[in-house]
């Protein structure tokens, strides 16, 4: 047995359904509440963005230099809720701990997208521009404006995105939604939980309607207003914290103890291959059960398969990719009790429902004959067959997310390196916790690197 | 006895033909009765194709239709892509069977089907590592095996030599009751079908018995202002 994916909840039908109940009966009625946990929520993604977005957009010129694009690549595998446990040491439970902490990776990500959205659409500057134009003017005029819908719209996806992670800081103590619904789901208030998820789906489905690019900078202010940002920095805490607690124990002192150094590392080692081994185990098992449900899934939310019926399919996939895969796999535990289980659902969900949502998309771009068939046939006969390509790539593109969402989800209690390393935390091996993110980034790093070096022969040889 | 009057299968009267108010035929008229073989000629764009497109609609039951752009699921096989035409005659849990390991009475069906075209050697090989000549053959094969007795193809032999094509056209001739094809060799249009309809100017600008036709007044639809070349 690789994974541990057993059932320990005796009465998961039951636990289920009032689940659902709760859900279906939304109560509503602590309306201040909820609109204060949401607004905190949409405040810390927003601040986040836009500050990760500017950063992102002033690093991308300088995105070919081999040591910027290795700290951006550096800083983008460390998962959000590591980043929130190490700014949590340092700034306390603060809004700068939760804003920094989806704000740094997510400024590795945007430099790196940003620089390839420039590379691809920008004017040819020696050609568009005559005489002597400043590289900054150029950059301005022929790059960024150039491609501002392309940049707007990858921005706009990733404040979902945003959204999501500010979600999961709750789950560390901020007062976003996660926290709320985490108190919610562990005392039964299955009815309160409801009421704050459909008001989480309501915002994200209506956010083309109130995030108009004109408000942006009034939303920010508001925000920045409304988060509580008091600080008590100590600086010989953090002076501390940097200097001592994060530098292996058995090198503090002066002397060095190589019998303690020796026993440290192994106690590392061992975590490290553990965590790291189920951290891959949890991904891989995530990657199976994603393509077997996307299959499923996008001809749902398919106008030439469901015809009007796919705005069904559609909702459904909406409220699957926008619910956090930590929140789902909260909600699973609860059913089916704590093992890999609840995360491997909960990857596969979230996951499928986004490559789903874009396969439905390509699929339905085909052009096809008149005399079509219909329904599965053309599922299985002509969509299916022809979108393969894309499956296959979005799956590739997904596998990277899932890894770092799968030591993530160690927080719940799965041996992944989040586990590891959220246990390190508790017990103040600050020393420890450092060295397991390391781990968790590397492993990110050498995944990535073999999957964009097996995308690249596959365009070479497919 | 009183024979039997045919039936006629196609009919427009007046017709506008293509996207709502920018016509690409307007005005058209014709019937197309059984027994029939039409050839359309006419410049690229000039709207052959969506003539074609709109007497399919008029009988996609007793139409087998073979598209300009033959829209072959190219990652799948020449067999599979056969099979498609009678897709629809068989549950989904049989054609997805079909589609996992070819079943044994379907093989044979499209097998002797693929030899009739050349293609039995190809059979097993999927679509995108054919010839453009291939793939026609093989769109043509998945016409065939829809079995109907209406035959509607737009340029089925573009990518086929002349005498390959002409052997075709007679294996469709003798499995189909009547033909309707779009096409621009205009020697197989006048030696092989009954009926020429030549369309330009956004309008039929002759429709008559290829008979009545020399090849030298068939080109004319090629000049730049295309004359009535019979009444």
């Amino acid at each position: 047995m690789l994974a541990d994916i057993e059932l320990s909840q005796t009465d998961p039908v039951d636990e289920l359904s009032r689940i659902f109940w709760g859900i279906l009966t939304p109560d509503l009625s602590q309306t201040e509440d909820l609109i204060a946990t949401i607004a905190t929520t949409l405040c810390f993604a927003l601040v986040a963005i836009c500050l990760s977005a500017i950063v992102g957009l002033a690093i991308s010129p300088f995105h070919h230099l081999w040591w910027v694009n290795g700290i951006c690549t550096f800083v983008r595998s460390i998962h959000e809720l590591f980043w929130a446990l190490i700014f949590l040491q340092i700034f306390g439970l603060s809004s700068l701990t939760g804003v920094l902490a989806i704000a740094l990776p997510y400024a590795g990500t945007f430099a790196r997208v940003y620089r390839d959205i420039l590379d691809q659409g920008s004017v040819d500057f020696n050609q568009a521009f005559c005489g002597r134009v400043s590289g900054v003017s150029k950059w301005l005029y022929g790059g960024v404006a150039q491609c501002w819908p392309a940049l707007t719209r990858y921005t706009r996806y990733r404040f979902e995105c945003g959204l999501r992670s500010a979600t999961v800081l709750g789950f560390i103590g901020l007062p976003t939604i996660g926290y709320y619904l985490e108190t919610a789901f562990s005392q039964g208030l299955y009815h309160q939980a409801g009421g704050l998820l459909l008001l989480f789906y309501g915002v994200i489905a209506t956010i083309k309607y109130w995030l108009k690019a004109m408000l942006i900078p009034v939303y920010l202010v508001l925000a920045i207003l409304y988060l509580p940002w008091k600080l008590s920095i100590e600086w010989q805490y953090i002076w501390r914290f940097i200097s001592e607690d994060i530098v292996p124990s058995p090198l503090r002192s002066t002397l060095i103890d190589w019998q303690e150094w020796h026993s440290w590392w192994v106690d590392v080692a061992q975590q490290v291959f553990n965590g790291g081994w189920a951290t891959l185990m949890l991904s891989f098992a995530a990657l199976l059960l994603s393509a077997v449900l996307t299959l499923i899934l996008w001809p749902l939310a398919s106008k030439a398969i469901c015809r009007r019926g796919y705005m069904v399919g559609h909702g459904l996939l909406i409220v699957l990719r926008s619910t956090p895969e930590l929140i789902i796999a909260f909600m699973v535990m609860l059913v089916i009790g704590p093992s890999m289980l609840p995360a491997i659902i909960a990857l596969a969900l979230h996951n499928s429902a986004i490559i789903a949502y874009l396969l439905a998309r390509t699929a339905d771009q085909l052009p096809l004959r008149h005399d079509k068939s219909s329904g599965l046939n053309l599922w299985a006969y002509e969509l299916q067959p022809r979108i393969y390509p894309s499956f296959i790539a979005f799956l590739c593109y997904r596998f990277e997310i899932i890894l770092r969402e799968s030591a993530m989800l160690g927080i719940l209690g799965v041996t992944t390196l989040g586990f590891y390393i959220d246990s390190a935390f508790e017990a103040m091996f600050f020393d420890v916790a450092m060295m397991l993110i390391l781990a968790s980034a590397l492993l990110n790093m050498i995944v990535s690197y073999c999957a964009s070096r097996l995308n690249r022969s596959r365009q070479l040889f497919g | 006895m009183k024979e039997a009057q045919p039936t006629v299968k196609f009919e427009l009267s007046a017709q506008d033909i293509g996207y709502a108010g920018h016509p690409v035929l307007a005005g058209v008229s014709l019937t197309i009765t059984p027994g029939e073989s039409v050839a359309i000629v006419g410049v690229s764009g000039s709207g052959k194709s969506s003539l074609l497109n709109t007497l399919y609609q008029q009988q996609p039951n007793e139409v087998a239709l073979c598209p300009q752009h033959s829209m072959l699921v190219t990652s799948l096989s020449v067999y599979h892509n056969i099979y498609m035409g009678q897709l629809q005659h068989h549950s989904f849990f049989y054609n997805l069977a079909n589609l996992v390991k070819p079943l044994k009475s379907p093989w044979q069906q499209v097998f002797k089907l693929a030899q009739l075209l050349g293609l039995a050697d190809k059979i097993k090989v999927s679509v995108d590592k054919l010839s453009g000549g291939q793939q026609q053959r093989t769109a043509i094969a998945r016409t065939l095996y829809q079995q109907k007795t209406i035959f509607i193809g737009d340029e089925p032999f573009s990518n086929i030599d002349p005498v390959q094509g002409v052997n075709l056209l007679k294996l469709i001739k003798s499995r189909h009751q009547t033909v309707i094809v779009a096409l621009h060799n205009h020697q197989m249009a006048l030696e092989h079908f009954d009926r020429i309809i030549a369309i330009g100017a956004g309008k039929i600008v002759y429709d008559c018995p290829s008979e009545q036709l020399t090849s030298q007044q068939l080109l004319t639809i090629y000049q730049s202002s295309p004359v009535h070349a019979c009444d």
